[in-house]
C-alpha cells in the first residue's frame, strides 16, 4: 500500500547545487529504457502471480467444475447467488465481522494500555516489552498447536481457572465447574476462545506499532498540557490520543483486515467446527470449495472474498486513512 | 522491518501457492485441447492409449531387449510393516524384469489427497495410485484420467472377492484393482464393558442404547466420536439406514438422488435417541479421529468404551494410546482386551445383521499408464504376496485363499462377519461425489450436536445433490 508519487529522484545528493549536467528527457527523471527495466521483473512477477490468478478464478466461477477435465458446464452467476445465500457463508462473514469488532473494542485498547503503561519508566521495561510481543513471533500453526492443547478438557487452561477462580471473593467453586466447558467444542464459545488466542498472539503487535507511536510524541507537549493544568487524564485525553491517531487507524486497519483473512489457526484448532461455529470466509472458501471438489464454486466465493476485502479496504482508506496516506487510493 | 520481510515472504509463499494452482487448473483446461483430438479420451475401453502401441509385444517374455519403462506408484501405506512390504514387492518385480523401474511417491491419508489433486487436474494422472473408489472414481472417469482396464486383467481378476472390485467398476468398466477389503463395526473396551456390568456385545439397537445407559451410570465414558473429523460420526447414521431400510432403501436413495426416504427419517429419530442419553467424550465436536485426544486416543487410553471405526481402528488405538511398536499386532500393543461386534439390529428392520458399512482400498491406473503396471498388480495381489500383507495385521486381503493369513485375533469376528454379509455398503461419503459426502457429514455431526433435526439435514444433503 506504499506509494511514492514524487518523482524518482537518482541524481546523486548535492548535484542539485551544482549546476545539472544534460540529461536527456526531463532534468531529474530516470530515462524510460531505465525505468522499464526497473520495473519489468516486479511487473512479471505481480501479473503472473496476482493478476492471472484472479483471473483465473473470475473464469472458473461462472462454471460448475471438479476440478477435473474442461470447464464446460457455465452457471453464470448461479456460483454467486448460492454463496450468498448460504447459511453457512453468511455465517462465516458473520463470524469475520464479530473478529473485527471484538479485536476494535477489546484487543486494540488493551494494546494501548499496555503501551502506555510500557513507556513509563518501569523496571523491567524491555523484558515486558520483548515478552508480549513475542507470541506474534510464532507462527500460527504453532500457535493453534499450542491452544489446542491448553484449551483441550481438562487441559491447563481448566486447571487455571479451577485453581484461580475460588480465590475470586464470591465465586464458588461450583460455579468454577458449571463456568469451564470444552472451550473449543461448544459451539457457543468456540467463536471467543478463538479471539482470546488471536489476541493473545496479535496484540503484541499493536502493543508495540501504539508503543512506536508513543515514542514519536514530543514530551514537551506533555509537559506544556500539565504546565497548563492537565491532569494525567487529560493529557492522554486531548494531547496523547490525538497524537497517537494515525498509528491507532492503521492498528485498527490491520485488526479489520486480519479478522477477514483469518485461516491458519482455525485451520489448525477447529477446522472451522464445532458445527461451523468457527468457520470464516477463508476456511469456508477452503472447505467447501477444495474440501470438496467444487472449484468453481470455490472461485466465487473466492472472488467474494476479494470484492469484501477490498471494498473494506478502499472504504477504509477513504474515511478513516485519508488524512495520514498522502495519495491514498481513493 | 524483520517482521514486514516476513510479511511479504509468507505473502509471496501463499501467492506462488495461489498460483500454482490456479496453473494447474488452466494447464488441465489447455491439455484437453490436445487430448481431445485422441478418440481414445472418452470411450477409454476400446482403444488403447497411444503409450501402449510403442512396446508391441507384451507377452512372450523373453523377447529379447525391452524398452526401459518406470512406473510412478503413490501410495498411502506410510509407516510399518506396509510401508515395508510395498517396496520390497517392487524391488522383486524389477528383479524379476529388468527393464522396470519403479517411483514411489508415500503419503499420508490427508497429504495424498492433497498432493494428487494438481497431478489430476494437470491431466498427468500417476501410473498407479490409492483409491477408495466412489464418486471421486466416478469423477476422474469422466474426465479421463484413469483407465478402464477389464480387458487387461480378465486374466486374473477372478482372483479376487467379486465384492471388493465391484468397488472399483464404473458403468461396467474396472478402473482399480483393490488389494485391501473392511467393514465398519462396534470395536470396544472389555475391561470397561465388565465394570459396567455387561457380559454380552448387544444385538439389537435397543440393547445398545441399554448398554450406553449402563456404561454411563457406572461412570464411564460410554462412546468416542471424532466430531471434528466428521466422518466417524457419519457412520451412526449410514448404519442406521442401513439396518433400518436396507440395501434397497440406499439403492433408492442413490438412484433418485434424494435423502427424504423413510428410512433416512426413522434413522435420524433412532439416532436421536443415542444422542439425548448424551454418551459422548467430553468436547467430542473438537475431536478429530487420530491423536491423544482423539477419538482413538480416547479409546487407546481407556477413557472411552466403544467406537465404531473400520478394521483400521486397534492400530490407530494403540497408536493414539502410545502403547508398543508399530510392528506389533495392535492386539499385542494395547494394554486391555478388545472385542468387536456388528453394528447392532433395529427393531423392525428390513437390514440383515451382517450387512456393513465398509471400503477398500485400491491402486487405480492412470490413462498412460505402461502394461508393465497392470503386471505389478497381478504380481501384488497374488495369493502369496496377498498372504504377505495379511500377515501385517494392517490389510485385509481380498485375494481368494489368502483371507486366514491374517492372524491378529482382534480381525477374527470382523473377517466372519464380512464372510456372512451379502452386500457392503461403500461408506456414504465416499460413495457419493464429494460435495454430497460432506454435507452428510456436516449434517451428522450437527444431529450429533443437537443444532439440527433431521429434516434440516434431508434438506441440507438434497441441495447439495442438486449443486453436484
Amino acid at each position: 500500500m506504499q506509494t511514492t508519487s514524487q518523482p524518482v529522484d537518482i541524481s546523486p545528493p548535492g548535484a542539485k547545487a551544482a549546476a545539472p549536467p544534460p540529461l536527456k528527457g526531463a532534468p531529474g527523471r530516470a530515462s524510460w529504457p531505465v525505468l522499464a527495466a526497473l520495473i519489468l521483473p516486479a511487473l512479471v512477477v505481480y501479473g503472473l502471480f496476482v493478476i492471472y490468478p484472479i483471473v483465473q478464478s473470475l473464469r472458473f466461477s461462472v462454471y460448475k467444475w471438479n476440478g477435473l477435465g474442461p470447464l464446460t458446464e457455465w452457471v453464470g452467476l448461479g456460483n454467486f447467488v448460492e454463496a450468498l445465500s448460504s447459511r453457512d457463508f453468511r455465517a462465516a462473514v458473520l463470524h469475520c465481522a464479530i473478529i473485527a469488532v471484538l479485536s476494535l473494542t477489546l484487543q486494540l485498547p488493551f494494546a494501548l494500555a499496555l503501551a502506555t503503561l510500557l513507556n513509563q519508566k518501569l523496571a523491567g521495561r524491555g523484558l515486558f516489552r520483548t515478552m508480549f510481543f513475542a507470541p506474534y513471533v510464532l507462527s500460527e500453526v504453532v500457535t493453534g498447536v499450542v491452544w489446542r492443547q491448553l484449551l483441550r478438557p481438562d487441559g491447563m487452561a481448566d486447571r487455571v481457572i479451577e485453581t484461580i477462580g475460588p480465590l475470586i471473593p464470591g465465586v464458588s467453586e461450583e460455579a468454577v465447574q458449571e463456568f469451564i466447558r470444552p472451550w473449543l467444542g461448544d459451539p457457543a464459545v468456540a467463536l471467543y476462545a478463538l479471539f482470546f488466542v488471536l489476541t493473545w498472539k496479535y496484540f503484541g503487535l499493536h502493543m508495540i506499532l501504539l508503543l512506536a507511536g508513543l515514542q514519536g510524541i514530543p514530551s514537551e507537549l506533555k509537559e506544556a498540557a500539565a504546565i497548563d493544568g492537565a491532569g494525567p487524564w487529560q493529557a492522554f485525553r486531548y494531547v496523547t490520543l490525538p497524537l497517537l491517531g494515525p498509528t491507532i487507524r492503521i492498528s485498527m486497519f490491520l485488526m479489520t483486515i486480519g479478522s477477514f483473512h483469518v485461516f491458519d489457526l482455525v485451520w489448525v484448532t477447529t477446522r472451522g467446527g464445532p458445527v461451523g461455529a468457527t468457520q470464516t470466509m477463508a476456511t469456508y472458501l477452503i472447505d467447501f470449495g477444495f474440501g470438496r471438489n467444487r472449484f468453481g464454486y470455490g472461485g466465487a466465493v473466492s472472488i467474494l472474498i476479494f470484492a469484501i476485502s477490498m471494498a473494506l479496504a478502499l472504504l477504509y482508506q477513504r474515511f478513516v486513512l485519508r488524512r495520514d496516506v498522502e495519495g491514498a487510493l481513493t | 522491518m524483520r517482521t514486514t520481510k516476513l510479511r511479504r515472504l509468507s505473502a509471496l509463499v501463499a501467492l506462488l501457492a495461489l498460483v500454482v494452482a490456479a496453473c494447474g487448473g488452466g494447464g488441465a483446461a489447455g491439455d484437453t485441447s490436445t487430448t481431445a483430438a485422441a478418440p481414445s479420451d472418452t470411450t477409454p475401453a476400446t482403444e488403447a492409449p497411444p503409450e501402449t502401441e510403442a512396446p508391441p509385444a507384451t507377452e512372450g517374455g523373453d523377447g529379447g531387449e525391452k524398452e526401459p519403462v518406470t512406473i510412478e506408484w503413490w501410495h498411502i501405506q506410510n509407516q510399518g510393516a506396509m510401508l515395508e512390504l510395498w517396496e520390497t514387492l517392487a524391488n522383486e518385480f524389477t528383479e524379476m524384469n529388468p527393464h522396470v523401474t519403479f517411483d514411489i511417491v508415500v503419503n499420508e491419508n490427508e497429504a495424498f489427497k492433497d498432493a494428487v489433486e494438481p497431478r489430476l487436474q494437470a491431466n498427468d494422472p500417476p501410473d498407479l495410485f490409492q483409491s477408495w473408489g466412489g464418486g471421486d472414481l466416478a469423477d476422474q472417469v469422466e474426465a479421463g484420467l484413469v483407465r478402464d482396464i477389464s480387458g487387461e486383467v480378465s486374466g486374473w481378476i477372478g482372483n479376487l472377492s467379486a465384492g471388493a472390485v465391484s468397488l472399483f467398476e464404473v458403468d461396467g468398466g474396472l478402473y482399480a484393482v483393490p488389494f485391501d477389503l473392511g467393514m465398519v463395526g462396534f470395536w470396544y473396551n472389555k475391561v470397561l464393558f465388565a465394570e459396567a456390568g455387561i457380559d454380552a456385545p448387544p444385538t439389537t439397537w435397543d440393547e445398545f442404547l441399554e448398554d450406553v445407559q449402563a456404561l454411563k451410570d457406572a461412570g464411564i465414558t460410554p462412546i468416542a466420536v471424532g466430531g471434528q473429523d466428521r466422518w466417524p460420526a457419519h457412520f451412526y447414521l449410514a448404519y442406521l439406514i442401513l439396518r433400518i431400510g436396507g440395501h434397497e432403501a440406499i439403492e433408492e436413495i442413490a438412484a433418485n438422488r434424494d435423502f427424504n426416504h423413510p428410512a433416512v427419517i426413522e434413522a435420524g429419530n433412532q439416532l436421536q435417541r443415542l444422542v439425548e442419553l448424551e454418551p459422548f467424550q467430553e468436547g467430542f465436536l473438537a475431536s478429530t479421529w487420530p491423536g491423544p485426544d482423539g477419538e482413538a486416543g480416547w479409546i487407546g487410553t481407556g477413557r472411552a468404551a466403544i467406537s465404531l471405526m473400520g478394521q483400521w481402528g486397534p492400530g490407530e488405538y494403540a497408536n493414539s494410546g502410545g502403547h508398543g511398536e508399530p510392528e506389533q499386532l495392535p492386539s499385542e500393543r494395547l494394554p486391555f482386551e478388545m472385542g468387536w461386534f456388528p453394528f447392532p439390529e433395529v427393531e423392525g428392520g428390513a437390514g440383515d445383521l451382517n450387512d456393513g458399512i465398509g471400503g477398500g482400498n485400491g491402486f487405480a491406473v492412470g490413462r498412460d499408464a505402461p502394461p508393465e503396471a497392470i503386471e505389478f498388480l497381478e504380481y501384488l495381489t497374488s495369493v502369496e504376496n496377498a498372504r504377505r500383507a495379511g500377515e501385517t495385521g494392517a490389510i485385509l486381503p481380498v485375494t481368494k485363499g489368502a483371507e486366514d493369513s491374517v492372524t491378529e485375533p482382534l480381525m477374527v469376528p470382523l473377517l466372519e462377519s464380512l464372510a456372512q454379509s451379502e452386500f457392503v455398503q461403500l461408506y456414504l461419503d465416499q460413495f457419493f461425489p464429494a460435495a454430497v459426502g460432506e454435507t452428510i457429514n456436516d449434517e451428522t455431526v450437527k444431529l450429533f450436536a443437537g443444532q439440527s433435526t433431521i429434516e434440516d439435514a434431508i434438506q441440507a444433503i438434497n441441495a447439495a445433490f442438486a449443486s453436484s
